[in-house]
């Protein structure tokens, strides 16, 4: 298993601020497997899910896939709407 | 114009059109493939469309724009009109008018309203997508039966625009609608063509069958504009689901479906017609917004305006009659020349401002093709309806009040009157049975006769109902025309079992009574086995009459002018006596019943040396009214007689002359009755009900 940096974005995930995000974000696409920490992730819209399923598609085209962890609330049910929870490990999860 | 004028126009538009249609789409059931008639329906729904577009009146818009869909395809000759699809589009009139009455009271549907627009809604797609009969209840069987499907792409700019896709998924969610959801992101390949602003995102629903129409416009309100949303009513047809992934292959349909849950293709195989695109959206070419064929130049007129006009007519005759008594009086040559010649116009004023209210009836009676439609399938029974007469002309008001009585009897002749298929089968009866309304003048009135084939009164019963209501007495005799009449008495319905159409025992004697206060008359022929017959007679006009004057007593009297044959002076020795108090005269050797109105109105002064009688007839009887004087023609405005007079006999209503005095007009048809009666043995006192005279 690839050594790889745990992404942990500060702040919120919205159309507010998507293109900074995604500027920040697209710098990890070569990896197949990335894991985002979102403890520190306020809030999150659909412009920020798209991002997650981007990066989640980028992934998977390589063989690997997207993981999120420490998702607040609020986040796991805008992610459940658009069938993304599955991306989600619980903290006792193993990485 | 104002805002409200405008809407009472719409109103009033909108049911003359949603009327046409009716007539139209009957029309075209027996002969679909009627180009004038096609166009004429197109023409009419696409106006109200545009109009009800005009004032914003989404939910009609959208309701009128799926049948408007339809009838293009009709009008391109790519979809008949079968008994179904004109079944559907006869229902879908009803809701429109529905519609029209909803958005301009600005109410909200109710539950059964909305439940039929979706079921119409749904039934129009059916059709639309080509599905026969049997399928248009849709591709799914009972147990995987789906609910409203929908696909959405939403627009670039949507979050841009503050709207977010999660909203609406949280919206299903929370009001329980949904059902079952997929997203799709159709992100570029290339991460570097990323666009973080746009909106990437794709829905595919499913959402609960039992939601409403206006649930589900709440629910996709914000995204109807800037997004691609196609909606399928629950239980869609095959058809329905392929449109609504117009650019899929099968395999990613069926692939799309089961990530809603849902078994695709379905376990029951669907349609095996032809594949059909979504349905096509504006119809570019059309006559333009107004629809009304240029051959009828009409003019639509307030009824209030027009009986000022009638009523000033009316003033404009009693005078003309007073300075006409003035210039005899006068004698003056010149004089009576010039007045004479206003008289003259003064009559065609007069027929003219009369004829502006008349309508043909044909209007009425072919409202009745749908009815008798409705009702035999109803009923179970085949039963055409035949309509002559239709061009006869009779007075605006007459014909608006003659509707009802007329429904009711139409439906008492296919309920009761018309016999089942297999009755008629066993008495070598043409199957279909034939109701007729008919239509002529008759000496001065209106004639409409509401027939049938069918199996006739059962006038044992009726004679037995009538004597258990104690109507009759238990040993009196009746004719069996005094029987058949005896159904217009209150109470006396016969009908084994009460349907809901009619039979509830106070049906004919309101409709009775509904003609008589037209100052009609109806009466009834029946021959069993073989159909009955109800005869409806009319006064043609209402408001003015020609008249002939006479004088008993010190009173006056107009004899309405169309009934009157002849004049004759009558010596005593020409009189003869029946039986106890009947009069009849010998006329040319015809027994003819008089009735002095010398006696009958009670005069005090002494009857004249010299009487004359005035010979009148109705309804094929005649009789002959004894007066004192005649005094000649009088053209009269007819005014109605107070509530208290109204049961007095023989008496219709009452005028002035020119002179100033009143006079009283005369109800021929009842004295008829009463000298017809009279000289027959029976009571020779007035009664207060008229009966008439076949």
């Amino acid at each position: 298993m690839d050594v790889h940096q745990i992404e942990k974005p500060v702040g919120e995930w919205t159309i507010n601020n998507a293109e900074q995000i995604w500027e920040q974000a697209s710098k990890g696409c070569g990896l197949p497997r990335r894991v985002i920490d979102l403890e520190k992730v306020s809030d999150i819209d659909t412009a920020g899910i798209q991002i997650l399923a981007l990066i989640d598609h980028q992934c998977r085209r390589k063989g690997g896939r997207l993981e999120l962890t420490n998702a607040s609330d609020s986040v796991r049910s805008i992610l459940a709407l658009y069938g993304m929870d599955e991306l989600v490990k619980g903290p006792t999860d193993e990485l | 114009m104002n805002f409200d004028e405008a809407k009472a126009t719409f109103l009033s538009e909108s049911k003359e059109l949603l009327e046409e249609m009716e007539t139209l789409l009957i029309e075209l059931e027996q002969s679909p493939k009627d180009e004038e008639r096609i166009n004429a329906l197109f023409r009419a729904i696409h106006t109200i469309k545009g109009s009800g577009g005009v004032f914003g009146f989404s939910r009609l818009e959208g309701f009128t724009h799926q049948v408007e869909t339809l009838l293009d395809r009709v009008r391109d000759g790519e979809i008949t009109l079968d008994s179904r699809t004109v079944g559907v589009l006869l229902r879908s009139r009803d809701h429109i008018s529905r519609l029209v009455d909803a958005e301009l009271d600005g109410t909200e549907l109710d539950p059964a309203t909305r439940q039929e627009d979706a079921v119409l809604l749904s039934e129009l797609g059916a059709i639309l997508s080509g599905q026969s009969a049997g399928e248009a209840q849709g591709a799914f069987d009972e147990a995987s039966r789906v609910g409203w499907l929908a696909t959405i792409r939403f627009g670039r700019d949507v979050l841009r625009n503050g709207l977010d896709p999660a909203a609406l998924l949280r919206y299903l969610g929370q009001t329980g609608l949904l059902v079952a959801s997929k997203a799709y992101f159709s992100t570029p390949s290339e991460p570097n063509e990323f666009q973080p602003t746009d909106c990437h995102v794709e829905l595919d629903l499913v959402i609960d069958g039992a939601a409403s129409q206006e649930e589900i416009d709440n629910a996709f309100e914000f995204f109807r504009e800037d997004c691609e949303l196609n909606i399928a009513p629950p239980n869609p047809s095959e058809e329905t689901v392929r449109s609504l992934f117009a650019d899929r292959t099968p395999e990613e349909i069926a692939e799309r479906l089961s990530q809603l849950g849902v078994d695709w293709p379905p376990a029951v195989p669907g349609a095996t017609a032809p594949a059909e695109s979504a349905p096509s959206g504006e119809s570019p070419s059309t006559n333009g917004i107004t629809a009304r064929s240029g051959t009828n130049r009409t003019l639509r007129i307030d009824a209030e305006k027009l009986d000022r006009l009638i009523n000033l007519v009316g003033e404009l005759v009693i005078a003309g009659a007073s300075t006409d008594l003035i210039a005899q009086r006068l004698n003056d040559e010149t004089l009576l020349e010039a007045n004479s010649m206003v008289n003259r116009l003064v009559e065609e004023i007069r027929d003219t401002a009369l004829r502006l209210r008349m309508v043909q009836i044909g209007e009425t009676f072919s409202r009745f093709h749908r009815v008798v439609r409705d009702v035999s399938k109803e009923l179970g029974k085949e039963i055409r309806l035949v309509v002559a007469g239709g061009e006869t002309e009779l007075d605006k008001t007459v014909v608006e009040k003659i509707g009802d009585p007329l429904m009711h009897l139409v439906r008492n002749a296919m309920d009761h009157g018309i016999e089942t298929a297999e009755e008629r089968r066993k008495s070598g009866k043409p199957v279909p049975g034939t109701v007729t309304l008919n239509a002529y003048h008759d000496s001065g009135s209106i004639v409409i006769e509401v027939s049938d084939d069918g199996r006739g009164l059962n006038l044992e019963r009726i004679l037995e109902k009538a004597r258990a209501n104690g109507v009759v007495a238990a040993n009196q005799q009746l004719t069996d025309q005094e029987i058949a009449r005896l159904i217009f008495e209150p109470g006396l319905s016969t009908a084994q079992s009460v349907s809901n159409l009619s039979g509830r025992g106070v049906g004919m004697d309101v409709v009775k009574r509904n003609i008589e206060s037209l100052r009609g008359t109806v009466d009834v022929e029946t021959a069993a086995g073989e159909g009955t017959k109800a005869v409806i007679r009319l006064p043609l006009t209402l408001a003015i009459i020609d008249g002939f004057l006479v004088r008993v007593g010190q009173s006056a009297y107009v004899i309405p002018l169309d009934m009157v044959l002849e004049c004759i002076e009558m010596a005593d020795a020409e009189r003869s006596s029946g039986k106890a108090g009947s009069h009849y005269i010998n006329l040319r050797g015809e027994v003819l019943p008089y009735l002095t109105l010398h006696d009958l109105f009670e005069e005090e002064a002494p009857p004249q040396e010299r009487e004359n009688i005035v010979v009148v007839h109705h309804g094929g009887q005649k009789a002959g009214l004894v007066v004192d004087t005649l005094l000649g023609e009088v053209q009269t405005v007819i005014k109605p007689l107070g509530k208290v007079f109204q049961r007095l006999v023989g008496i219709s209503g009452a005028t002035i002359l020119g002179s100033g005095d009143v006079a009283v007009i005369l109800d021929v048809p009842q004295l008829v009755q009463i000298a017809a009666d009279a000289q027959r043995g029976g009571s020779p006192a007035a009664r207060s009900t008229a009966s008439v005279i076949q």
